[in-house]
């Protein structure tokens, strides 16, 4: 498994529960690090441009997220989700996919929430409503509709929520997109002293609300925020550590349901937690997991036979990720090593992975030089990327539809589209012919693709 | 029914020649309106390279305009000193050069003769091991190298700061706001004022004045046409590369595959790397570098700094020289001096225009347009735009006891500082008594790259009268960074929401409008590691927080 975001954990994870070995070599964090909460198979942003219709365009009745995956499927033949939900249908596949992530990260705490029957409207930092239909334990208890008065929580100090802005928009957004009215008003949780200076950086105040002395500091404030009936929405920084369970205590001390407002980018700390459980998962099911860099595939005829790795520190528990505990090869400051296999999945991501990267002015797939198709399925490696850019920012873009494409195992595709190799196959952000930016499927490709490629690479 | 006001002088333009006339103009007294059709300086001064620099280029061919730029560049040290730097400059010189050493020499030591007039040292000559030693980036194939003094500063601040100080002084000055047509005395003579369209509420305004000066920088001729005067101009377009950070310690010179001077520059929080110039006729409104600009500025600066192309390119600044008209010169050897026309000879009488300039020699050319305009009204009131310090340049800031008193991140201070100098108080004092009614808290930083607090912002809603989110590109700097944007636009148009009572879709469209606007500068160098933030950029703004359709 090269790759260690959502993608590759799922591969990883679905081949150690068919007793596969599986060893897991990741560089570092990628884009699922970063993400904000929601597993989007198809989520939507109501009142925005592009991404998926709300309403059925003929009968005018609302898309339960079922209809957003046979919408994304139907509009872009090229998109994974044709390859990979054909013969068994969304209904399944997704079911499944999603049952099997939830008893993954249940263990360390995290739940995923939601169902492709029913769109569950959340909220955002800056107040902005998400149609979603999956999210992660924190975002995904903060179903909207469910809720008789929603509050948001200002945390005085707390950069990146700006939270009269945020209450303005979600009043109009509900309003707009017809989510019942429900009393809206803003709280505030002040911070006792002893966190107060912790406020200016998320993360570590995320980190300190995982602890016994912080909550005992806090207990008296947010026991005051708490009033029956009330749903409070809190800036998603409640805690590091998914196994500390921060939300569930502020719920507990509160008395009422305590829910995270979806991320963004600059203020997330979802996709860290999602992060660590993943690693968790990893370790539980005892994958190895390896901190470096794959120089090259080993090729033998038409199978790939194993990486070279290159570290430059001491290969082992990626240093990031210390929850990552399996012991990797011989310790060594600098070094290379070869690791055997008798099959490879490829989980790279697209440009914040690594999984493509622009090299003397070339787009290239650095580790086997595979065909890259661009949104319309143009063959697009060797040219620049700004070629592939186009200036109205919000429309299509085909740089950030790049990927490779495979046959229906999931296998990339050669130059003369067969199979580059036998046994190779790739998921996540790397599948070229979708922009998950623009319609919106996020996370759902890593999962679906990441587990199809873990059962396909089982079969060799 | 419109709304009308008088004033001596109409000013059209809050370029760095409208807002240094403007308040030329406020401190002799004189009141005008100054007019901006975007945000102050949003046209060639934000564009340019930022440097209030001698221009040892123009030594040669008009010595006249070194020393104008050197004495101005002194002046502007006295009343601006908060918003200048020193980037002493490192000039290769090659085997193949043609011209050596020696005669290379010979030029800076008459440039030396000026340094003084802008507090500037005078060139020392490097062995190739000293340059290297001092300049670990540049090609180890020099033969030698000079070192020369400038100075840096930002212009779009610069611009604004002369904007509203002329307003604190009494001048009527708006931004967004459009000229419609001139106003003319019946028959079509005297022109009288303007009416003006105010570009986000549609309001009209009728400013009538005495005396009106067209200040618009590559705009004139298209300001002039209005009053039915033709005017040429050879305008130049100039694109300069902005880096993620500091490539290099020194500002480098490089020479462009057609021998024209350029050179990599650390510039406040980046390196910018410049400058292009192309005649241009396209349109003003929608300037974009191209791919070969790019390209001809990087391939100029790979043989001073040959590992130039591993260093990530955010964005592309590009604006137009509003060069004087000349036939038949290559574009370099065109004049930077200026002119101020008299229309009256064209049959517009009441109309000047100010062609030209340049920026570190702005306060002179501000002073002489405002002597004309005060000959012209029978004002005898002499200029003090030389010794009058500008809004926070009237001493200096004490950072450390600053950042302890207003519980804010010294780094954050220190840029605070360059912007608003001894006036960086009011803006923290300001923050502080907003929120001591409201659970007082520390200004947050909302922009990390800069860093911009969102104390600043609300300042600049409240008191320097922003009015759009991506004013505070300009303004603040908010957003230019390497993520441009992706971190904090969402947060800082959230504050200016809450100061300027945006709705939420308002809220929403001067997102996509900042976004827009950012992209435009990113696509044309987009590449290398860069591909990677703009995709984070693409998910913040599509997945993440959306636009209202």
């Amino acid at each position: 498994m090269v790759g260690g975001g959502l993608a590759g954990s799922s591969a990883a994870l679905e081949l150690a529960s068919r007793g596969v070995e599986v060893t897991l070599v990741c560089a570092a964090p990628g884009a699922t690090a970063l993400s904000w909460g929601t597993l989007d198979v198809a989520a939507a942003s109501p009142l925005r441009r592009g991404g998926l219709p709300l309403r059925d365009p003929a009968s005018g009745h609302p898309l339960a997220p079922i209809g957003r995956v046979h919408a994304v499927a139907a509009a872009n033949p090229a998109h994974p989700y044709a390859t990979l939900l054909r013969t068994r249908g969304p209904e399944d596949e997704v079911k499944e996919a999603v049952a099997a992530l939830d008893a993954w990260l249940e263990p360390s705490g995290l739940r995923v929430h939601g169902s492709l029957a029913q769109t569950r409207w959340l909220a955002d930092v800056h107040g902005a409503l998400r149609a979603a239909d999956f999210a992660f334990s924190g975002a995904g208890e903060g179903d909207l509709e469910s809720a008789e008065e929603i509050a948001l929580v200002d945390v005085p100090g707390l950069p990146g929520f700006e939270v009269r802005s945020a209450l303005r928009t979600l009043a109009a957004e509900m309003t707009a997109v017809g989510v019942a009215s429900r009393a809206l008003s803003i709280v505030r949780l002040v911070l006792p002293d002893a966190l107060r200076d912790d406020a200016a950086q998320p993360a570590r105040l995320a980190g300190r609300l995982d602890t016994d002395a912080a909550r005992s500091a806090l207990r008296d404030a947010v026991a005051a925020l708490g009033t029956e009936g009330r749903l409070l929405l809190f800036p998603p920084v409640l805690g590091l550590e998914p196994a500390a369970g921060t939300r569930a205590w502020i719920e507990a001390t509160a008395g009422c349901r305590v829910a995270e407002l979806v991320g963004a980018p600059s203020l997330s700390l979802a996709g860290f937690r999602l992060d660590r459980a993943l690693g968790a998962a990893l370790s539980r099911a005892g994958v190895e997991c390896i901190a470096a860099r794959v120089e090259r595939v080993e090729i033998e005829g038409i199978h790939a036979r194993g990486v070279r790795l290159a570290w430059r520190t001491a290969p082992g528990p990626p240093s990031h990720q210390a929850w990552r505990t399996a012991p990797g090869p011989p310790s060594h400051e600098e070094g290379t090593a070869t690791l055997a296999c008798d099959a490879l999945v490829l989980a790279t991501g697209r440009f914040v992975g690594g999984g493509i990267v622009e090299r003397g002015g070339q787009l290239v797939e650095p580790l086997l030089g595979l065909p890259l198709h661009d949104l319309s399925g143009r063959r697009v490696d060797g040219l620049a990327a700004r070629q592939l850019v186009r200036r109205d920012y919000e429309g299509e873009q085909p740089l950030f539809g790049t990927g490779v494409r495979t046959d229906m195992r999931l296998r990339p595709l050669g130059p003369d589209g067969l199979p580059r190799l036998a046994n190779c196959f790739a998921a996540g952000d790397l599948l070229g012919c979708f922009d998950p930016a623009r319609d919106r499927t996020g996370l759902g490709v890593a999962l679906l693709s990441g587990r199809r490629a873990g059962i396909e690479a089982a079969s060799c | 029914m419109s709304r009308r006001i008088r004033v001596p002088v109409l000013v059209v333009g809050g370029g760095i020649n409208g807002a240094g006339i403007a308040r030329d103009l406020a401190l002799r007294g004189v009141h005008c309106a100054l007019v901006e059709r975007r945000e102050f300086g949003s046209g060639t001064s934000w564009a340019s390279s930022g440097m209030i620099h001698g221009g040892l280029r123009y030594l040669q061919r008009d010595p006249e305009v070194t020393r104008h730029s050197c004495v101005d560049s002194g002046a502007i040290q006295r009343i601006a000193p908060h918003l200048i730097f020193r980037i002493p400059f490192v000039m290769p010189v090659f085997p193949e050069d043609p011209i050596g050493p020696e005669l290379v020499e010979v030029g800076l030591e008459m440039y030396d003769q000026y340094q003084p007039f802008k507090n500037g040292r005078s060139h020392t000559r490097l062995s190739r091991a000293e340059a290297l030693r001092l300049e670990p980036t540049l090609s180890p194939r020099i033969d030698c190298a000079f070192t020369l003094d400038e100075w840096g500063v930002d212009a779009a601040r610069l611009t604004a700061a002369n904007a509203l100080d002329a307003a604190e002084r009494g001048a009527v000055v708006l931004t967004h706001t459009e000229l419609v047509e001139w106003l003319r005395e019946p028959g079509g003579g005297r022109v009288v004022g303007g009416r003006m369209r105010d570009r986000i509420s549609g309001e009209v305004l009728e400013i009538e004045a005495d005396v009106c000066m067209n200040a618009g920088g590559p705009w004139v001729p298209k300001i002039a046409a209005l009053a039915g005067v033709e005017l040429r101009l050879r305008p130049g377009k100039g694109i300069h590369l902005v880096f993620e950070r500091r490539v290099s310690n020194l500002a480098v010179y490089a020479r462009g595959v057609d021998g024209r001077d350029m050179f990599a520059f650390p510039h406040e929080q980046n390196s910018m790397a410049g400058t292009t110039d192309d005649d241009f006729y396209g349109d003003l409104d929608r300037l974009e570098a191209t791919e070969d600009e790019v390209a001809y500025v990087l391939q100029a600066m790979e043989r001073s700094i040959p590992s130039i192309r591993q260093h990530r390119v955010t964005h592309t600044i590009q604006g137009v020289r509003p060069t004087l008209w000349g036939f038949g010169k290559n574009e370099d050897e065109l004049s930077r001096d200026y002119v101020v026309v008299d229309h009256a000879r064209d049959g517009a009488p009441g109309l000047f225009t100010i062609v030209g300039g340049k920026l570190a020699a702005y306060r002179l050319m501000a002073e002489d347009a405002a002597d004309r305009l005060c000959a012209a009204l029978g004002v005898r009131e002499p200029g003090r735009s030389a010794t009058t310090p500008l809004p926070g340049g009237d001493g200096t800031l004490d950072v450390l006891a600053t950042a302890k008193r207003f519980r804010t991140p010294v780094a954050a201070v220190v840029r605070l500082g360059f912007r608003h100098g001894t006036r960086t108080r009011e803006v923290l004092a300001d923050h502080d008594t907003d929120l001591r009614t409201d659970g007082a808290t520390a200004p947050r930083v909302v922009c990390a790259c800069e860093p911009v607090l969102d104390a600043e912002l609300r300042h600049a809603a409240a008191r320097e009268g922003v009015r759009r989110l991506t004013d505070c590109a300009l303004r603040v700097r908010l957003g230019v960074g390497a993520c441009q944007g992706a971190g904090c636009v969402g947060n800082a148009a959230a504050v200016l929401a809450d100061a300027l009572d945006w709705s939420a879709a308002r809220c929403v469209e001067e997102v996509r409008a900042f976004v827009d606007e950012r992209w435009r500068a990113v696509a044309p160098a987009l590449g290398g590691s860069h591909l990677a933030a703009m995709e984070i950029h693409r998910h913040s703004f599509l997945a993440g927080r959306g636009f209202t359709s």
